[in-house]
Parts: C-alpha cells; structure tokens; sequence
C-alpha cells in the first residue's frame, strides 16, 4: 500500500512502465513453455513390449496405441504421497505426458465431478463414496480387464469380487488404508487393557486427558462409534444411530479437533491419540531419529477399510492410458515402490518378498483382520443414512 | 469537498460510460449472474446422487427455518465471533494506524507495507504458522513456561477464542489500511483549531479526530467484519472444526453432502445478511465508509 | 507530561500488532532452515530445503502457472477497476450506488458459495473453458473491486486542478487522460496492483473449482501436499520467498524513486 502525503506527487511512471514489461514478457514466455509434442515411430509397441521384464505382461497393441495417440494422460490424484519415480518411470517407457493435478481431499474433488460431470480426467484416485457417486451418474467407463493383464494375474481374487464394485467393472484397487486409531506410546501406556479396542478411544478420555484427534470426516467418525458399539458401520437403524450418538457426544469434550492433516499436531507431540489411517503414522514415526513411538492398534470390533481406487471418468480423453497405467503400476517391482513408499496395506499376491522389513512389519494387521472390517456404503452417505449422520455431526459442531 | 462536488456533473452522463461500462458489465456477468444461478438453485430440489432436479419448491427454506436451527445458531454464533473479530480489529488496528500517521514520519509507506506484507502468504499457510505458534506444546508457550511467566501451559488451540484469534490474525490489515487512509485525510488545521479553542489532547481526540474517521472504521468494518462473518477456513483448521459458523455449514452441504440446492438458499440467506450489514455500514457510517474503504 | 504516556500507550499497540502480524511469519522462516522436515522443530541449520525446492519440479511448474494467472489478472483487473474508480468519483450517472455497492458483492460474499456458483455459471451457462480462461475471469471478478476502492480512496486526495487547467487550455479528453490523468492515478495504479497481484496468486477455493486439467496453482498444491507429504517444510520456504521476495521489489522501486526524485 502505497499512500503517499496528499500533495506530492508521484513520480514512478518509468517504474509502473518497467513493470507492466516484466510481466508481459513473463507471461510470453511461460505460454512458449506450454508447447512442443514427441514425435513417435512406428514400431514403438514392439519395442515396448520387449522391454517388459520376467513375469509381467505388456498391454494389448491396440490398447498402447490408442495410449500413445492421446499423448498426454490426465491424473487427479493426491499431492506429495505416491514416489514421483513411479509417474516418471510411467511417462518415460511409454512417451506419454502426464498432467497431474491434486485435490485438497476426496469429498472436494468430487464436489467438482458433481458441479461439472466432464471434468476431463483420465484418471481419478477415488474412495468408495466417489467411485459409488460417478458410477450413479454413468460417468465412468468400464474398466477393460483384457488391457491390464498385470493386474489380472497380480491382484488377490477377494479384492476382484469386493463389495464396492459389484462385478469388478469400474475399479482398480491401488491401496488398503485401516482407519482404526494410533497411540503415542511416549504418553499413552500401551499396557492399557482397553487397547487395542475401540475402548479406549471412547471411554478413556482420562487416559489421554482429551488428546484426541478424529478425522474430519462425518461418516468415518460415526462410522466408527457404531463399531464400537458393536454395530455396522453403514448403519441406518435409528436406534443405533442414537446411541452413536449419545457416544459421540460424550466423547465430545475429549475430542481435541477434527482435523483432516492432524501430522504436524501428531509430530510436535500436541495430540497423543489419532484416530486415521493408521500406516500414515507408523510410517511418519519410522522418520523420527529417537525411535518410532506410535503403535497402532487394530480394534477387534473391527473399523472402516478406506481403498484407494483408480477409476476412469468418462470425461477424460484418453481412458487406453489409465489401462496402461494400471497394467504398469501392478507390475510387482512398481507396485512395491508404491507399498514401501507409504506402508499401505494392498491386495496385490507378488510384492512381499520386495518390501522392506519395517514396511512389512507396519504394513501386516492381525490375521484375518480384513474380514472385521467395513467399506463405506450407500446406506451411509446417501438419502436417510446421511441425513441422520449429518444431524449428529451438527450437534458436535457447537 | 467543494472541489469534488464541481466535477460531479450531471446525471446520466454518457461519458461515464466508457469508464465504468467495462466494470459494470463484468460485476453482472461475473458477480450478479452467478449469484443469481444460485438464487434459483435454491428453489430446486435433488436427486439421490446429488444431481440437481428442475422442481420448483420451497422445501430448501421450509428446511432451512424448521429443522435447521442449528443453522440459526451458526448464523449467531457467526456474528458473535465476526463482532468480537471486528472490535479487536478496532481495539488494534486503531492505534496502529494513528500511530502510523502521527509518528510515522517518512518511513509511513515502509510502515504500511510492512502491515500488508503479512498477507501475501498463502490464507492456510499463515494459519498453519499461527498454530504453531500458539499450541501446546507450540513455541510461545513452550517460551513462557521455560522463563516461568506461566504456571501451566495456556491450551487455547482448538477453541472458540482460537477462531477468533485467527479472524483476527488474517483482517487486521483491512483495517489498518482503511483507518489510516481517513486518518491521513484530516485537515490539520481542523485540530489547530481545536487547540486554539482550548481543547484538550482527549477531548481533541473524542470531538475531532474520531468523528473525522468514522468513514474510515465503517469501511474497515465492512472489510473485516463481513469476510470475518462468512469465514469457514479459520474454523475449520483453528477451532479443530468443532465449532462450526455459518460457512462451514455451506461448505458441509455443497461439499460433503453435496446437497447444492440446500446450500445454495443457506447461501442466499448469507448473501441477504451480509447485504443487509453493507447496507447499515453505509447508513451509519455515511458514503466515506465506501470511499476510504482502502 | 499526559501527552508523552499517551504517546508511549500508542507505540505499544503499534508494536504488539506488527509482532502479532509477523510473528506466525517469522516462525515460519526459522523453521523453513531447520533439518526437521515437518517444519515443527529446531534440529539443525540446513538450507537444503531450498534447493529440493527448485528441483521439485511439480512445485515450479505450479509457480509458473500462478505467476500467469496473477500477472494476466493484475493487467486487466487494475485497468478496468482504476477506470470504474475514476468513473465513480468523478461522474454522477443513475445506478451510481447500485454498481457502488454490488462491488463490494465480490470481496464480501464467502469464497466458496462463489467458487461454487461460478462453477455452475461457466460450466451450464455461459460455457467458458475451465482452466486458465476460468480462473481468470473469477480472478479479475474478484480483484478489480480492490483496484475501485483503492482509486477511489486516492482520488480524494489528489488536485484536480491540472487535469482541469489541461482541459482549459484546449486538449482533448484522451491527451488530458494520457498525459494528465494516469500520471496522477499512477500511485493507485501501482497500490491496486501490489494488493492484487498476491491476492490472485493465492487463492485457493475459487481456483480449485475452476481450474481445469493441468492449471493447478501453487496453492492448490500446497493443499494437496498438507495431506500426506512427508516434507511439508517446504511449504514454510515457499511462502518466505513470496513475502520476500516481492517486498524486497517494492524496497528497491520505491528506494529507487527517491533517488531520481533527488537527482532531479
């Protein structure tokens, strides 16, 4: 802000001039950076296609073709999680470009699909809630099984026959999150009895003297009080949902924040209690010099399993190059860049021998823990489920 | 003022034209139309996926006014903290600027650059800082604690006051610029006057100076207290989202439930509020409230 | 005596408010040399930070994209606000104080209603491509009120008395407005562009909703990487070399100023 005392004049023209040039030719210049394509050959495919190592397939003919064609290949996915090396490896071996765009979180990405059914991605990162929202609208192709060979051999047949995409026809599981809760055992005795149950999270406010952090999110918080209660998560019996209710309120004065990137709270030690996806966290901890200090804790009532899901909007125009990349990310040595990146859980059968020891260790909930937990559905976030979850979440915002 | 008043000249002057037609013509097809495709969103209603349905109903109100009183309640509550917001903004931006302009000297652009810099970094980020700063453990008082100025550690992360700490943190500049700018514009003869006549430094102060600013913190109310009462970015990340104002409850529907209808006549609602407070802000504080807004 | 306390009372405020507006801002820059790489604590001094800032290339390529959007904005948004602040000071015409008012619609209503209903506007409506034209459309929607109000504020306390002798003295509107005119509006000008150009650069929730395949914007990725990156420090070098940054330009410009008004 440049008020000057009235009277004086100005007498910056010269410098107004210079600024205005600067940012002209900025502009010039950054448009010429937007232009240049490869040129391609013929036997491209060929080639490609003898470079595929042991054990893994190349996609179709047609299918490269049509990937390579389209040029360019258009992610909306998140910032920052997944090794860059995997979208550079993707980009080289095949000479497509990629465009990366990144949501701040699942449910504003899909406020944009919803406002603009065309929003012209190839590639979505989706949750079950979004994959169940664009498949409703029509607004995702099929996944074409013949063109990701990889993923056909590679992928666990529970995973193919999943509840949140009856039939296998819309998409593919890239990871498995366990939304259950992680201890800071520097604080928190982890010889506590209620641990690993919900227990503690919902009756040991004292314990953690309202250090708690849960997610932002409506139906993962809710979600989880109705396991606790030993309900299912995508409950819509009204009974039940009172009394997650009358739980959640109770909890209400422990609850520190809400908070969607609760990391820097959880390192600078503010929080003691997080409930989240827990190999965030094991992860996070495996960074700190002095040791790791989280321990995450698999409640045995069971918790919501949160999938990351590749699907292909309709919008987008090149879908052959999100099967291309689907094929070459389930490649196992690709795949297991992925898992030792961000200690996830997965359903891919080849990729345990190449985790790293910490990654394996953090990675493994108890046996058969799967089959406890729960995938958000339907009942949960549409019509009278969400409605009688989106009241309780209102009376907690007080 | 004589001098301003010769050069308004007629009314329905052409020549105004081609100096506020581009403007004009963007505000409506930019700003008001926009606005208006949310007005009749609102009397829509919505399918099971969130799409929107071509049927005109009330329901969206009758939703809004019945079972929606907690949105009653936000709507207070987000008064409550954008008044509280705006005193304080008043209670430390005042002195600022007056200080700016008494003992500023030459160095009063350097002074107000250095209060709008601040804002030149990203809202989220700025805030993200700001809770570093004050959380516990967090740097000030881990300070205080060390030097024993605090017996226990001050938790106000995460609380109310906390939302407001942060409404504080990002509109203080809007009202230091404004204030100022009234300030700088009183005639200094007016308070010679004032001395000649007697008065003293407060009641120079009461009779004189703060009168002449009025424009000045009518318009610095409209620039903190109006973005402060629609805010649902600091809520959310300072208060732990677990208080909620009247944004967070449109950010909720257009985001997470994706009831755009619903939304969208919360948001009329808002919009007629926040028209409303413009329109007292010009009343009281007279047509400088817009003109020395900045 | 009275005087000097009350005096004294002022420069605490003063001084309380700056160490508030700046103290977040501080703390940011301390940390952004830290080795810790959530930003979060003192371990050590390093500036590698820096330099896996310049590498990341998904971060430079969003820099650029910001400075495009910014610039364009700043142009077209500070032309036609400066034009409509001089408009409305100096003429009287009928919906005066509707056009006044409405201006003030854009810095006061919530960003996200707007960001939602631009969405629908230009996606349903009047179909302008999303990305780069959309985003700065709504930027300049957006921005150009500043530029008004600033105009308007400065005009009060410019003498008119030249563009009037201009006019006496027989030139036309367009030689007055050139030669007279924008010289005097120059400060507006340039205050309109210093608050725009940031305001634009960082916008978050109005870009987000209209921006469109491959223009994301630097604070779009900053939200995304909140999430899950492992090195959130380098938001805290990002933001400390855009307050630097273009302080450092205002610095030297207006240093600048007061020497050729010296030499003159």
């Amino acid at each position: 802000m440049f008020i000057r005392k009235p009277g004086k004049t100005f007498t910056g023209k010269r410098v107004c001039y210079a600024l205005i040039t600067v940012l002209s030719v900025l502009f010039l210049a950054s448009t010429l950076f937007a232009t240049g394509a490869p040129e391609k050959e013929e036997d491209m495919y060929d080639k490609y296609a003898a470079s595929v190592p042991q054990g893994c397939e190349p996609v179709p003919r047609e299918c490269f073709e049509q990937a390579v064609a389209g040029k360019t290949f258009a992610m909306y996915d998140w910032a920052a999680w997944w090794p860059e090396e995997l979208y550079e490896g993707f980009s080289k071996e095949f000479g497509i470009e990629i465009v990366r765009d990144n949501y701040p979180d699942l449910d504003t990405a899909l406020a944009k699909f919803r406002l603009n059914p065309d929003t012209p991605y190839d590639y979505f990162l989706a949750n079950p809630k979004s994959l169940w929202y664009l498949r409703e609208q029509g607004n995702l192709h099929e996944v074409n099984h013949d063109w990701i060979p990889n993923a056909n051999k590679y992928m666990q047949e529970e995973i193919k026959s999943a509840s949140w995409d009856p039939g296998y026809k819309h998409c593919v599981l890239t990871t498995l999150g366990f939304d259950a809760y992680v201890i800071n055992s520097n604080f928190i005795d982890k010889n506590d009895p209620r641990i690993p149950s919900w227990k503690f999270v919902f009756e040991g406010g004292k314990a953690y003297q309202g250090k708690l952090v849960m997610r932002n999110e409506m139906n993962r918080v809710i979600g989880n009080a109705l396991k606790y209660l030993g309900y299912s998560l995508n409950s819509t019996n009204e009974k039940e949902l009172a009394e997650a209710k009358k739980v959640l309120l109770r909890l209400q004065p422990y609850i520190m924040a809400f908070d969607s990137w609760p990391k820097r709270a959880v390192l600078a030690q503010e929080v003691w209690v997080v409930e989240g996806v827990v190999h965030d966290y094991l992860y996070l901890g495996g960074l700190i010099p002095e040791g790791n200090p989280f321990i995450a804790a698999y409640p045995p009532e069971g918790c919501l399993l949160s999938p990351m899901l590749i699907t292909i909007p309709k919008g987008g125009g090149n879908p052959a190059a999100t099967h291309c990349f689907i094929n070459y990310l389930y490649r196992p040595e690709n795949f297991a860049k992925l898992i030792n990146a961000t200690a996830y859980g997965h359903g891919h059968t080849a990729v345990d021998d190449l985790l790293t020891e910490d990654v394996k260790k953090w990675m493994v909930p108890p046996k058969g823990y799967l089959k406890k937990c729960e995938v958000l559905t339907p009942a949960s976030f549409t019509g009278i489920g969400e409605k009688m979850r989106a009241d309780i979440w209102k009376e907690l915002k007080k | 003022m004589g001098l301003k008043k010769f050069f308004i000249k007629k009314k329905a002057n052409l020549s105004a034209l081609p100096v506020v037609g581009p403007l004009s013509i963007w505000i409506l097809l930019f700003v008001l139309m926009p606005l208006a495709v949310i007005f009749i969103i609102s009397f829509l209603g919505r399918d099971i996926t969130g799409s929107i349905i071509p049927s005109f109903s009330l329901d969206n109100y009758r939703l809004l006014f019945s079972e929606g009183s907690e949105y009653a309640k936000a709507i207070l509550r987000s008064i409550l903290f954008a008044f509280a917001t705006n005193v304080a903004c008043l209670i430390i931006g005042y002195p600022m600027a007056y200080w700016i302009v008494k003992h500023g000297g030459r160095f009063k652009p350097l002074l107000l650059l250095l209060v709008i810099v601040p804002s030149w970094s990203c809202y989220i980020v700025r805030i993200y800082a700001l809770k570093q700063l004050v959380g516990y453990p967090g740097i000030l008082n881990n300070f205080f604690l060390k030097i024993h100025l605090l017996a226990s550690p001050v938790e106000i992360l995460y609380t109310a006051p906390a939302v407001v700490l942060g409404l504080i943190y990002i509109w203080l500049p809007f009202m230091v610029l404004p204030v100022y700018a009234s300030l700088e514009g009183i005639n200094p003869a007016l308070l010679e006057a004032s001395v000649d006549l007697g008065a003293t430094p407060a009641a120079r102060f009461l009779t004189v100076t703060l009168p002449l600013s009025k424009g000045g913190i009518f318009g610095g109310t409209i620039l903190t207290f109006i973005p402060a009462f629609g805010d649902w970015l600091v809520p959310l990340l300072m208060g732990g989202n677990k208080v909620w104002m009247a944004g967070n409850f449109i950010a909720h529907y257009f985001i997470v439930i994706g009831d755009l209808p619903l939304g969208s006549s919360m948001t009329v609602f808002l919009t007629a509020a926040i028209v409303l407070m413009i329109y007292l802000c010009i009343k009281l504080g007279g047509e400088e409230a817009i003109e020395r807004i900045l | 005596m009275k005087f000097r306390k009350k005096g004294k009372v002022l420069l605490v405020i003063a001084i309380i408010g700056y160490l508030f507006l700046w103290g977040p801002i501080i703390v940011l820059g301390v940390f952004s040399f830290s080795s810790d790489s959530y930003g979060t604590r003192w371990l050590s001094f390093t500036a590698k930070w820096y330099g896996e800032l310049f590498q990341t290339s998904a971060i430079m390529d969003a820099v650029i994209r910001s400075l495009i959007i910014a610039s364009v904005t700043v142009l077209a948004a500070t032309a036609i606000g400066t034009l409509a602040g001089y408009g409305l000071y100096k003429y009287k015409f009928s919906g005066r104080r509707v056009l006044r008012t409405s201006i003030l619609l854009p810095i006061t209503v919530p960003y996200i209603v707007m960001a939602g209903a631009l969405l629908v506007y230009f996606t349903r409506v009047v179909r302008i491509p999303l990305g780069y034209p959309a985003i700065i459309v709504a930027h300049i929607s957006f921005s150009a009120p500043l530029a008004v109000f600033i105009t308007l504020g400065r005009m009060q306390r410019i003498d008119w008395s030249l563009e009037e002798a201009s006019i006496d003295l027989g030139a036309n509107r367009l030689t007055t407005w050139i030669k007279v005119t924008i010289p005097l509006l120059l400060p507006a000008i340039f205050s309109s562009a210093v608050l725009i150009f940031p305001w634009s650069f960082n916008d978050f929730t109005i870009t987000y909703f209209v921006a469109g395949v491959g223009t994301s914007t630097l604070p779009l990725y900053l939200f995304s990487m909140l999430q899950y990156s492992l090195k959130p420090v380098l938001i805290n070098g990002i933001s400390l070399i855009f307050i630097l940054l273009p302080t450092i330009a205002i610095l030297v410009i207006s240093s600048l100023q007061r020497e050729s008004k010296k030499t003159r």
